[in-house]
């Protein structure tokens, strides 16, 4: 009798609440596995709708439960087509989830699944599956019993260590810190718009600490968004594309490799021949994996030792998808033919263990444009497309040499070898740009609407949105701030 | 009369049973209770309603202290219809102010409402005993307006004192409480006794002695003794016998500033600050306050100086209460450690009104415990202070509390079944914090007697809910103070929608009185009515434009997005122009009309519109956290068999949550521990009892 009671209970409660819950997707097949296709899951009330968005179908009745449909899937806004795909929903309480469910079983290539996410994640109510969430659904539905129970909390530990690896604790150099820095930043700017709120009036906190904030946040902004346009993704451990940074000595390649993944993998210095054996490290750029060789600087050697590093740069080079030669400008004259003496140079360079490397893609870096005095821009623009020129030292022309690299990689891979799905920093992405989603309406209220608390509502919600990559901003953490910084008694 | 073996008395050691319950019943005289309507000099015994008293049946609900967390426990108890005691050192300190003379501020202002709404006392009592009342906050947002007020320190105890003197259902004794008596098998309530070794039966025992247990004074470094507040004895019984029942105890300190004579203060030399005109009540209830707007006292606002500075940092080896450890919060209390802790030299005073007919003044932001020569030069150094007279030096208090997270969310200790704590007791400070707790202990040891289930206000409901739930979770380590910074919901809970957010739940429970409930179903109709009517006028937007008749941006372009009315009334330069909007309001159904009479409604829609956005999507995380507040923990749940982290195993353990909700809100508490959390209560077949 009683038990009777509770399951009326429960059933009017969640029937209650159920429907206010938010609608979450998530790859369904893993992050790490390379597969030919893979699951985009998407559970909660309004899961349907993303089925009529994506498909631009107008009636739900054209989609019979338990049915896969093929269809052309769509952006909803640039109405790009996305993906062709078999689609399928369920209604619940008849799902996985005891909610309705929405499955596309999407080409498995990040591309598709990214631009997905990016659609999904811009529906209302909509937002990412924290790990085990779907599971933790359909438990708390009822749809899954205590044995099949027993092995979800695993399945969640898994995930959740996955996602801790992969997440800033593991991840080193300049990504870590630069996040670390924003969360810092946005903690110290929300604690003082909160003391402003709080005790500006009775405790006399200066007026100028509001600008002050402002200011701060739209420094954070700007970092923010630049990183998100910014196509250098950081270090993630990955097999991909492969990249050999090829080039005479001293010429900067080492230099260009730190460039790329942004900390000082490889020894840098004025000295021919800093590097000997292949320096490899792996990264993520415009959202491809990528694995990329430093290379021993090539030349005619007696020192056994650096013969052997210019053996393995071809070697490595010959394995490679895509050469980046790096070419010293000031070893060339300035005022001839540019093109016939990179030509020649290269030919130059190849010919040392006679190789040509006439099927791989190259890409020429002119490095050190900053020690040629004479303004030679106008020289550059007759250069091949192929050819750049930049400064590693005083990081000239880097973003152009950036974009051009990614859009060379993103050629070479449409291949579907190339594509992984994965989500961890998919997570980062969606959270960052509801960082700065936020942190733009903060700056859109505060300046126009005279409620301060509504604009830095956006404030606390980009903090969290930030929080969930860097760790969770707990109040107790920002009255550690305002009490820090300001004096505050009875 | 009593079944005396049922009881375990711990410290009753009287041989005969009969002289006791004798002497008891000898304080009923009727002479003495006549005595006391003709004045209120303090008695022992019980006070009030001689005709409806029946002493010989026992009481429910024991309240012990008469401070802002007593009085509005026992009042919400005795308005529940349960037979309410207060037991009290002194019946005429009962509703004294202690520190500050004011009521509310931002985020206590916010608790006053919501105690208001669930029909407690000190918000209708503010409203007829201030004396300047200001709205903090006026250019930040409505969501954090903080109400406050300078409250006559005389009149808010005379009203308080007639409110709980005149309330059917609860009486009123003068005695100290030696013990709590509780059966040892069961480890429930059985009643108190007091120092005359009198016992009191009940079922429910709610304690709110604030600085008292243990209190003691520091003033410099030679005079400390043992006190509550100045003059008034500490309870030191009471404390051995809470500390027996085996809780965690700590100690917390707080401070108050010395009294200036006014007529001794060169006012010319401040800033004047005077109060809001209209001034705003803090009740629901009312319309106005009782006070004319110009009849008003004004508070002044000073600054100390270097010479100040100097001063405490050649004398701050002579303050006990800073040399000591006791731990002090991370906001300054005293000016001692505003000047050690920061650089500037300079901090606000505000010199504030104690009351019509009083002769002192309230410098806030004084609070010292210096030796008295000391805080005389140091006061003389402020200007405008140059010739004052110090009528009571400041002090500082240092007392026991209990770990609130000995606590549930009803305020019931986990130990012991029937026993609750509320006020500083639990680690907080100010009037309004307790206040705050009182109502919900008195709300819920009623609900014990009538065998209702608890009535806890969750985070997304209150500042109540709030605070409940940090101190229960986090436990207090600095005396526990409200800010709106500490809710995640801020623009949820608002102070104007603190009716909407809990009367109708009050009601429900019983707490609040019919009266009062009439008077929100009235507004309650009035409002959903208006705000339908003004979500249906949908017509395209250049189409409102025209008709709100904004020039600049008219006729730019066309746009035929249907908006309705209510969307737009909120947006700028319309913004709470009623005269803008009021006439496109249909009158079909009198509801223009009835907008144009109540200025307070128009402006409460238009509120609700501003926030409506963040509102709406705020709700649903509400809702997400109340289902897991749903999952209640029992209270012998052994954490040691769960296949968790030990780490987690400990925080668990120490914290010990009510609730699966909770639990996930400790932090380092993992999602997979929450589901190994969630997956053993629900092998458990009572755990899944829901808590609504």
């Amino acid at each position: 009798m009683i038990l009777k009671q509770l399951r009326l209970y429960k059933n009017l409660f969640f029937h209650r609440y159920s429907s206010s819950l938010s609608t979450i997707f998530a790859l369904a097949t893993g992050y790490q596995i390379r597969s030919g296709v893979a699951i985009i899951r998407i559970s909660g009330s309004l899961a349907t709708q993303s089925l009529l968005k994506l498909t631009r179908e107008t009636k739900l009745e054209n989609f019979q439960p338990k049915r896969l449909y093929l269809k052309k899937i769509y952006h909803d806004k640039t109405n790009d087509l996305i993906d062709q795909c078999m689609t399928v929903w369920f209604k619940g309480p008849k799902s996985f989830t005891g909610e309705d469910v929405v499955e596309f079983h999407i080409h498995g290539s990040k591309a598709v699944a990214s631009a997905i996410f990016l659609v999904l994640s811009s529906f209302t109510n909509y937002r990412l599956a924290e790990p085990g969430e779907f599971s933790k659904r359909a438990y708390l539905n009822g749809c899954l019993d205590l044995t099949e129970a027993e092995g979800l909390i695993d399945l969640i530990n898994a995930q959740t260590e996955q996602q801790r690896k992969q997440s800033l604790y593991q991840m080193q150099g300049s990504l870590k810190e630069l996040y670390e820095r924003w969360r810092i930043d946005l903690v110290k700017s929300l604690a003082h718009a909160e003391a402003y709120i709080d005790f500006h009036e009775d405790q006399h906190i200066e007026n100028d600490i509001l600008t002050d904030v402002i200011n701060k946040v739209k420094v954070t902004y700007d970092s923010i968004s630049l990183h998100l346009q910014d196509h250098r993704r950081g270090e993630i451990l990955r097999d991909g594309c492969r990249i050999a940074i090829l080039g005479a000595p001293n010429a900067g390649k080492s230099s260009l490799l730190n460039i790329l993944t942004q900390k000082p993998t490889a020894i840098v210095s004025p000295i021919a021949g800093t590097t000997r054996d292949v320096i490899e490290s792996t990264i993520d750029l415009g959202g491809y994996p990528i694995v990329l060789c430093d290379t021993a600087g090539l030349r005619i050697t007696n020192d056994p030792i650096e013969n052997e590093g210019v053996s393995r740069a071809f070697d490595r080079a010959n394995a490679c998808d895509l050469l980046i030669i790096v070419i010293d400008i000031s070893t060339l004259s300035i005022n001839e033919n540019l093109t016939e003496q990179i030509d020649k140079h290269l030919s130059d360079l190849f010919t040392i263990k006679s190789s040509s490397f006439n099927s791989i893609t190259k890409l020429i870096v002119l490095n050190k444009i900053d020690l040629v005095n004479e303004n030679i821009q106008l020289k550059f623009n007759q250069l091949n497309v192929n050819v750049i020129p930049v400064s590693c030292i005083s990081s000239v022309n880097i973003q152009e040499f950036l974009s051009k690299l990614t859009k060379y990689i993103a050629e070479k891979c449409t291949e579907p070898s190339f594509t992984t799905p994965y989500l961890t920093n998919e997570r980062h992405r969606i959270y960052l740009t509801q960082t700065v989603e936020d942190l733009s309406m903060f700056l859109t209220l505060i300046n126009s609407n005279n409620d301060l608390v509504l604009a830095v509502e956006y404030l606390r919600l980009a903090t969290r949105s930030l929080g969930t990559i860097t760790g969770i901003v707990y109040t107790e953490e920002l009255l550690d701030v305002i009490f820090r910084d300001f004096c505050i008694g009875k | 009369m009593f079944k005396i073996q049922r009881y375990n008395l711990r410290s009753f050691h009287l041989p005969n049973l009969i002289t006791t319950t004798h002497r008891w019943l000898t304080t009923f005289s009727y002479d003495s209770l006549l005595k006391l309507k003709v004045d209120s000099t303090p008695i022992q015994g019980i006070v009030k309603q001689p005709i409806n008293c029946s002493i010989f049946q026992p009481y429910d609900v024991v309240v012990v202290g008469g401070g802002h967390a007593g009085c509005e426990a026992a009042h919400a108890s005795a308005r529940m219809g349960v037979r309410t005691l207060m037991i009290t050192h002194k019946i005429e300190t009962i509703g004294e102010m202690s520190c500050n003379p004011s009521f509310g501020g931002i985020g206590k202002g916010h608790l006053m409402r919501e105690i208001d709404a669930l029909d407690g006392l000190c918000g209708r009592l503010c409203d007829k005993t201030g004396v300047h009342y200001k709205v903090l906050n006026r250019s930040k947002g409505r969501a954090v307006w903080g109400y406050r007020a300078q409250i006559d320190r005389k009149l808010y105890k005379q009203a308080m004192q007639n409110e709980i003197l005149n309330t059917s259902n609860l009486h009123v004794m003068a005695a100290a409480v030696r013990d709590i008596v509780i059966d040892k098998e069961q480890l429930r309530i059985t009643g108190i006794t007091l120092d005359n070794h009198t016992l009191i039966p009940c079922q429910s025992v709610i304690i709110t002695t604030g600085t008292f247990l243990r209190g003691c004074i520091n003033l410099g470094m030679d005079e400390q003794k043992p006190a509550g507040r100045i003059n008034d004895q500490p309870s030191i019984d009471l404390a051995k016998s809470i500390e027996e029942l085996e809780f965690r105890m700590g100690r917390l300190k707080t401070g108050t500033p010395a009294r200036l004579e006014t007529k001794t203060i060169n006012f010319s030399k401040t800033i004047v600050h005077q109060g809001d005109n209209p001034p705003l009540p803090f009740s629901f209830l009312n319309k106005h306050v009782w006070i004319k707007p110009e009849e008003q006292l004004n508070c002044h606002l000073t600054m100390t100086t270097s010479e100040l500075a100097d001063i405490v940092r050649r004398n701050v080896h002579l303050s006990r209460h800073v040399s000591q450890d006791a731990r002090s919060p991370r906001y300054c209390p005293s000016i001692e450690s505003k000047i050690l802790r920061f650089k500037n030299q300079t901090h606000p005073v505000w010199l504030e009104p104690e009351g019509l007919d009083s002769e002192l003044t309230y410098p806030q932001g004084l609070s010292c415990t210096l030796p008295i020569d000391v805080q005389l030069r140091m006061l003389r150094t402020i200007p405008s202070l140059e010739n004052v007279n110090m009528v009571r030096p400041g002090y500082g208090v240092e007392y026991d509390y209990i770990d609130p997270r000995e606590v549930k969310p009803s305020l019931e200790t986990k130990r012991i079944t029937n026993l609750f704590f509320a006020g500083q007791i639990n680690g907080t400070t100010g009037y309004e914090e307790a206040a705050g707790q009182g109502i919900i202990a008195g709300i819920n040891s009623a609900c014990k007697v009538l065998n209702k289930p608890m009535f806890t206000i969750s985070r997304g409901e209150g500042y109540i809910g709030v605070m409940i739930d940090d101190l229960t979770l986090h436990g207090a380590s600095e005396p526990y103070r409200m800010f709106t910074a500490r809710s995640e919901y801020r623009v949820s809970l608002r102070a104007d929608n603190a009716d909407l957010r809990l009367t109708q739940a009050g009601y429900d429970i019983g707490c609040v009185t019919e009266k009062s409930y009439n008077q929100f179903q009235t507004f309650k109709t009035n409002y959903n009515r208006a705000k339908e009517c003004l979500q249906n006028i949908k017509k395209p937007v250049h189409i409102w434009r025209h008709l709100l008749n904004s020039s600049s941006e008219s006729n730019t372009y066309r746009d035929d997005t249907l908006k309705s009315l209510y969307s737009l009334v909120h947006q700028a330069p319309y913004m709470m122009d009623n005269e803008k909007w009021l006439p496109l309001v249909p009158d079909d159904e009198g509801i223009r009309s009835m907008l144009l009479s109540d200025n307070d409604l128009c402006e409460r829609l238009c509120l609700d519109a501003v926030y409506e956005y963040l509102t709406i999507r705020q709700k649903n995380e509400i809702d997400e956290v109340k289902r897991d507040e749903a999952f209640i923990i029992p209270d012998t749940f052994d954490y040691q068999k769960l296949q968790i982290s030990n780490e987690a195993k400990q925080k668990l353990g120490e914290v010990r949550p009510t609730t699966l909700g909770s639990a996930s809100r400790i932090p380092g508490v993992t999602p997979a521990t929450i589901f190994c959390l969630l997956r053993a209560l629900k092998k458990e077949p009572q755990s899944s009892l829901l808590n609504i």
